[in-house]
């Protein structure tokens, strides 16, 4: 309630502070660090960001680890962007490098809204261009390369005075090394040993999501989202999200929110091959599952106007991830072969923890 | 010399749009009604309220994000691009 967040007027995003821990654990894999986002607005029209993120991550899925044995990583993420406000056109440029022991990732992004209609309409396209090395950690000859195009619009429309709706579309094209080097494949239950698979060198997807979000009189807001993917491996994708959010008293913010995902697997993969093929994968992405999340958050504000800050506040994020497998046995060994086919499945839980403030 | 005929037709469907575009714009469209906002600025109370954005918690969001984006096949049209792979 304290920061006037002007979604439908076009000014600078808020100037904001976030600082954060973050920790997952579920399916055999640990995954815990800090991360941070800062922005800091100039003369009306200019704003520049910087973000942080730090993975660092123990132990490793089972499709992974008959291939690599069990590790420990670290995985660092930097972003810088500004943006630009123009009339009623804001532009955003940014660039994130991420970085790990056998991976390394190099985003740049370009982003366009423009209001419309008495700021009734916003619409948006952006586009990014991203280049990703990888490698292998027990092979230092190994060095593969991916280039990433990615195409996006979207437009945000006022419905009625407590209603408002969202369409996004994004393209995804990319080419180059796409499998994992370390995962296998069986073949008659026959292990290939590491790095056994093979995925075509090219991928398209296309993504369509719609959302709604609606005021309700009580000091809330509840939110709907639906997106559909496809890609030129044969997944389809279905996703539903939802979100409650509610005021309690001035000085509470709680969040409850729920997620289903469901997918077909690509045309090239199996748990288990009857004979080679010219593609080949057995990584669970790919596979036929499901998913659904429950969380909640709560946000507790601190103060207002104290010294050069608005308000801060502490938040608290606690979320609940099923997985299940219908093609997938998360098989890691050629002793247990008699069970390939299906049935795996695993939970997770992630916690955030993070102080907000606006400036 | 070799001729791809993709690259053929792509350039000519270039051009067609480029000239269909460009005809277009040489004709003087009638003047549009100029278009009421049905929700005046003042009316946006509600639609201002932080709670009503679909982003309110850009880092928590972007974490959710890359929590799902590495262990599911599809991509894209979320809240926001992360790089790396972070996907074993």
């Amino acid at each position: 309630m304290f920061s006037s967040h002007h979604v439908w007027a076009e000014v600078l995003p808020e100037e904001r502070a976030d600082i954060g821990y973050h920790y997952y654990d579920g399916g055999g894999v640990e995954v815990d660090g800090a991360t941070m986002l800062v922005r800091k607005n100039f003369a009306g029209k200019y704003s520049i960001y910087g973000g942080y993120h730090h993975d660092s991550i123990s132990g490793a899925s089972p499709d992974v680890l008959a291939g690599a044995s069990e590790y420990n990583e670290e995985r660092d993420e930097f972003t810088l962007g500004g943006t630009y406000l123009y009339d009623n056109t804001l532009m955003d440029l940014s660039y994130t490098y991420s970085d790990e022991d056998d991976y390394e990732s190099n985003l740049v992004s370009f982003d366009i809204s423009h209001e419309m209609f008495g700021a009734m309409t916003k619409m948006n396209i952006g586009a990014s261009v991203g280049t990703d090395d990888v490698e292998r950690v027990d092979l230092d000859s190994f060095a593969e390369d991916l280039d990433r195009y990615l195409f996006r619009a979207g437009i945000s429309q006022v419905i009625t005075k407590t209603f408002a709706m969202q369409f996004d579309y994004e393209a995804t094209v990319e080419e180059g090394f796409l499998n994992n080097p370390y995962r296998f494949v069986f073949v008659n239950g026959v292990s290939q040993g590491s790095g056994s698979e093979e995925y075509p060198d090219t991928r398209t997807g296309q993504a369509y999501s719609l959302k709604g979000i609606k005021y309700w009189q009580h000091r809330a807001s509840s939110s709907v989202g639906y997106r559909f993917y496809r890609d030129t491996w044969d997944i389809r994708s279905h996703t539903v999200d939802l979100n409650y959010s509610q005021y309690i008293g001035n000085q509470w913010v709680v969040d409850v929110y729920g997620r289903y995902y469901t997918q077909d697997k690509a045309d090239f993969y199996s748990d288990n091959f009857s004979t080679r093929l010219r593609y080949m994968a057995r990584d669970k992405e790919l596979s036929t599952f499901d998913s659904f999340a429950i969380g909640g958050r709560v946000r507790y504000d601190l103060f207002k106007d104290y010294k050069f800050l608005r308000t801060a506040s502490l938040n608290l994020a606690v979320e609940y991830l099923d997985y299940d497998y219908d093609d997938y046995s998360g098989i890691e060994s050629v002793a247990d072969t008699a069970s390939l086919g299906g049935g795996y499945s695993f939970d997770a839980t992630t916690i955030q923890f993070y102080i907000s403030s606006w400036f | 010399m070799f001729i791809n005929s993709k690259k053929v037709s792509r350039l000519l469907f270039i051009i067609v749009t480029l000239t269909a575009l460009s005809a277009c714009s040489s004709f003087r469209l009638p003047s549009l009604p100029e278009l009421e906002p049905w929700v005046a600025p003042y009316e946006r109370e509600y639609l201002a309220d932080p709670i009503m954005s679909f982003n309110k918690d850009p880092l928590s969001n972007k974490y959710r994000q890359h929590v799902f984006n590495t262990r599911e096949g599809a991509r894209g049209a979320g809240y926001a691009h992360g790089g790396g792979c972070g996907c074993n």
